[in-house]
C-alpha cells in the first residue's frame, strides 16, 4: 500500500465531501428534481472513491506543476480584486488599476523607461476603446 | 430564383455582406462577445432597410460571429463563442507549436465550406429538412446530449477516470440554480444571485482562460511561438491539409447541418458532436488534442454549417434552432414577413434573396477571414506577455460582464477560473466540465420530460428505446465508446503478430 499522502488525495476528499454534501441537499428536492444532482453527486463520490483506490494501491504518475507559483497567486488575487472592484470603482478606474498590477506581475525582466511607456499607454488605450465601444456603439451600459 | 439572385449581388447588398461579415468576426473573436450579441445589438439598424438587405446583413454577421470565435480559441484557448469549444482543443495546440497561422487559414476555409453546405441545404432541402427538427421529441434531446457525453471518453487524453469526474462535476455545476422543470431551487446557499445558474459564458471564460493566463505568467517561456514565415497565411498548406482530409469536411458540415436543425442544440453541439466522429474515424486518433489539423477542421466546419441549417426550422415552422435565429426571427416580424411553410412560395423574392446573400456573405468571409487572421496570429505572436495578460484581463472582465451586465457573473468567472487552474494542476482537463456544464440541462429537461411522457403512455422503455432516431444515436453513442477500445486491440493484436513472425 501507498502512502495515502499523494497529491490525488486531496481532489479526492474533497470530491468526496462535495458529493456527499450534493446528496444531502438533494433529499429535500422534489423526485425530478433530484434525479440530476444525485446522479452527478454519485459520480463525484465514486470518482473520489476510485482515485483513493489508485493513490493507495496503484503506481501514480501525477503530472508535475512547470513555473513558479507566486506570480499566477499574485495574478490570481489581482483578478479577484479586479472584479469584486469592478461594480464599486467602475470599469476605467478598477481596470487601470488592475491593468497596471496584471502587467507588472507579467514583466519578468527589466525593460526600458521607454518600452515601459509605450506598453502601459496601450493597456490605457485599449481600456478606453473597450469603454466607448461598450458604452456608445454596443449600448452595454458600464459602471 | 434567377430575380433574386441578381438582387442578392447589388453593390448595395455586396457592401452590406462584406461589412456584416466584418464586423462579426470582430465581435465573434472578443472572448464573451457571443453571436447572439452581434446579431442583437446591430437589429436596430436593419429595420430602416428593404427587408432582404437587412436578413442579409444579420445572416452576414451571424456568419461572421460564428467563424470569429476560433481566433480567440486558436490564439488564446478562449472559445470567442461557446461554438468553438471544440476548436480550442486542436486549435491552441497548434498555436503553441508555431502553426496558429495555419490553424487559423484552415479554420477559415473549414467554416466558409460548412457554411456553403448549411446555406446551399437552406436553399434546397428547407421543407424536408423541417420535418426531420419535428421528430426530435425530448428523448431524442436526451440521448442527442449522452452522445455528447460520451465524447468526455475521447476528451480525456489517457486520463478516463479523471475525465469522467470532471464530467460528474459539470453536471453538477449545470444543476445549480433554478430546475429547468418542475422549479427546485438547487444549490444557491440561499444566494438570489445563483438563482439563474452558471451562466456558460463566464463560465466558459473562466474555466478556459484564465487558466491560460495564470500559466502565462508561470514561465518565461512565450505564449505562442511566434510567426516565422513569410506568408504567414499558409494558404496552400491549408488547402492541401483541407483536401486531405475532404471526408472528415464534408461529414463534419453535414453533422452540423443536421444539428442546427435541431431547435436548440447549436454549434457547440455541432462542433463536439463533429469533433468526436472525426476522431473516431481517423487513422491518427492519438494526434487528437495535441494540435490535429483534422479537429480543427471537423469543429469549424460543423459549427458555421449550423448558420444555414438554423434557418431551416426557423423560416419553414417559424422555430428559433438557436439564440441568433430568434433575434432574426424577431426582425423579420417587424419586417412584416410571416415564417411558416408557405413563406417559400408566398415571398419567395425575400427568402431567395435573404439565402442568396447569406451564400455570398459565406463566400466572403474567405477574405475577410483571411485578412484579419493573419493580422491576428502575427499580432498576438509579438505582443509581449507584459501587454498581453492586461489586455487579456480587460477582455474577461468585460466579456463577462456584458453578457446579461451583471457583475457576479465576473467574480464567478474569477472563481471558475481559480477552481479550473487548481484542477489542472491535479490532472483534471476544462473540456469534460465545459461538456457536462453545457449539455447536463439539455439532457436533464429530455430526460425528465420523457420520463413523463413515457410515464402517462404506459411504455417508458418504448419511449426511450424504441424510437428509430434513438436507437440511431446509441448506436452512434456506443460505437464513440467501444470503437477505441476494440481499435486498440486489434493495434496490440496486430503488432504481436508482428512480434511472433
Amino acid at each position: 500500500m501507498n502512502s495515502p499522502f499523494q497529491k490525488d488525495m486531496w481532489p479526492a476528499l474533497i470530491l468526496i465531501g462535495v458529493g456527499t454534501y450534493g446528496l444531502y441537499q438533494a433529499v429535500s428536492m422534489s423526485t425530478f428534481g433530484a434525479i440530476f444532482p444525485q446522479f452527478a453527486a454519485g459520480g463525484m463520490i465514486l470518482g473520489g472513491l476510485i482515485l483513493v483506490a489508485r493513490v493507495l494501491f496503484n503506481k501514480l504518475e501525477t503530472a508535475k506543476y512547470a513555473g513558479e507559483l507566486k506570480r499566477p497567486l499574485i495574478l490570481i488575487s489581482i483578478l479577484l480584486f479586479w472584479a469584486v472592484s469592478f461594480p464599486l470603482l467602475g470599469f476605467i478606474i478598477s481596470s487601470v488599476i488592475s491593468g497596471l498590477l496584471a502587467m507588472l506581475t507579467a514583466l519578468q525582466e527589466k525593460i526600458p523607461l521607454k518600452s515601459y511607456a509605450y506598453q502601459l499607454g496601450g493597456i490605457l488605450a485599449l481600456i478606453l476603446v473597450i469603454d466607448q465601444l461598450f458604452g456608445n456603439l454596443l449600448n452595454v451600459p458600464l459602471p | 430564383m434567377i430575380d433574386a439572385f441578381l438582387n442578392a449581388i447589388t453593390p448595395f447588398n455586396i457592401g452590406l455582406a462584406l461589412l456584416g461579415v466584418f464586423l462579426g468576426t470582430i465581435i465573434g473573436a472578443l472572448p464573451g462577445l457571443s453571436a447572439t450579441m452581434a446579431v442583437a445589438v446591430l437589429v436596430p439598424f436593419t429595420f430602416s432597410m428593404e427587408p432582404a438587405s437587412g436578413l442579409i446583413a444579420l445572416g452576414a454577421v451571424y456568419t461572421g460571429a460564428i467563424y470569429g470565435g476560433a481566433y480567440a480559441a486558436i490564439l488564446v484557448n478562449t472559445p470567442g463563442t461557446p461554438a468553438a469549444i471544440a476548436t480550442a482543443l486542436d486549435g491552441y495546440p497548434m498555436a503553441k507549436r508555431g502553426d496558429g497561422d495555419l490553424a487559423v487559414t484552415i479554420s477559415c476555409f473549414a467554416s466558409a465550406f460548412g457554411g456553403l453546405v448549411g446555406a446551399v441545404a437552406l436553399l434546397v432541402l428547407a421543407p424536408p429538412l423541417a420535418i426531420i427538427a419535428l421528430k426530435f421529441g425530448p428523448v431524442e434531446y436526451f440521448w442527442l446530449a449522452i452522445f455528447g457525453l460520451s465524447l468526455i471518453a475521447v476528451l480525456s487524453k489517457g486520463a478516463t477516470v479523471k475525465g469522467l469526474i470532471g464530467g460528474a462535476v459539470g453536471l453538477g455545476l449545470s444543476t445549480i440554480g433554478s430546475a429547468v422543470i418542475g422549479g427546485d431551487v438547487r444549490y444557491t446557499f440561499g444566494t438570489p444571485q445563483l438563482l439563474g445558474g452558471i451562466h456558460i459564458i463566464p463560465a466558459l471564460i473562466g474555466l478556459y482562460c484564465v487558466p491560460v493566463l495564470l500559466n502565462m505568467v508561470s514561465t518565461k517561456e512565450a505564449h505562442i511561438e511566434r510567426a516565422n514565415t513569410k506568408n504567414s497565411s499558409r494558404i496552400g498548406e491549408a488547402l492541401t491539409s483541407i483536401w486531405n482530409s475532404k471526408f472528415n469536411l464534408v461529414r463534419s458540415s453535414v453533422i452540423g447541418t443536421v444539428i442546427g436543425i435541431l431547435p436548440a442544440a447549436g454549434g457547440a453541439v455541432a462542433g463536439l458532436v463533429a469533433y468526436s466522429e472525426a476522431r473516431r474515424s481517423s487513422k491518427h486518433k492519438e494526434e487528437f488534442g495535441k494540435g490535429a489539423v483534422d479537429g480543427v477542421i471537423a469543429s469549424e466546419s460543423a459549427n458555421s454549417a449550423t448558420v444555414g441549417g438554423g434557418f431551416v426550422p426557423t423560416l419553414v415552422l417559424g422555430i428559433p434552432g438557436t439564440p441568433p435565429d430568434a433575434i432574426i426571427l424577431g426582425a423579420l416580424m417587424v419586417q412584416g414577413i410571416r415564417v411558416g411553410p408557405r413563406l417559400f412560395t408566398e415571398q419567395a423574392d425575400i427568402v431567395y434573396t435573404f439565402i442568396f446573400g447569406l451564400i455570398i456573405a459565406t463566400l466572403l468571409m474567405i477574405p475577410v477571414g483571411l485578412i484579419i487572421g493573419k493580422t491576428a496570429f502575427k499580432t498576438i505572436s509579438s505582443i509581449p506577455k507584459s501587454v498581453l495578460v492586461p489586455a487579456i484581463g480587460v477582455l474577461i472582465m468585460i466579456g463577462s460582464f456584458a453578457v446579461e451586465q451583471n457583475s457576479t457573473h465576473v467574480i464567478m468567472m474569477v472563481l471558475l477560473g481559480l477552481f479550473a487552474w487548481l484542477a489542472l494542476h491535479f490532472g483534471f482537463e476544462p473540456s469534460p466540465i465545459v461538456l457536462g456544464l453545457i449539455l447536463g440541462p439539455i439532457a436533464e429537461q429530455g430526460f425528465v420530460q420523457g420520463y413523463l411522457i413515457g410515464n402517462a403512455s404506459g411504455n417508458l422503455m418504448g419511449e426511450f428505446f424504441g424510437r428509430p432516431i434513438s436507437i440511431a444515436i446509441i448506436g452512434f453513442t456506443l460505437l464513440t465508446l467501444l470503437w477505441p477500445i476494440w481499435s486498440e486491440r486489434k493495434s496490440k493484436k496486430l503488432k504481436e503478430d508482428q512480434i511472433h513472425e
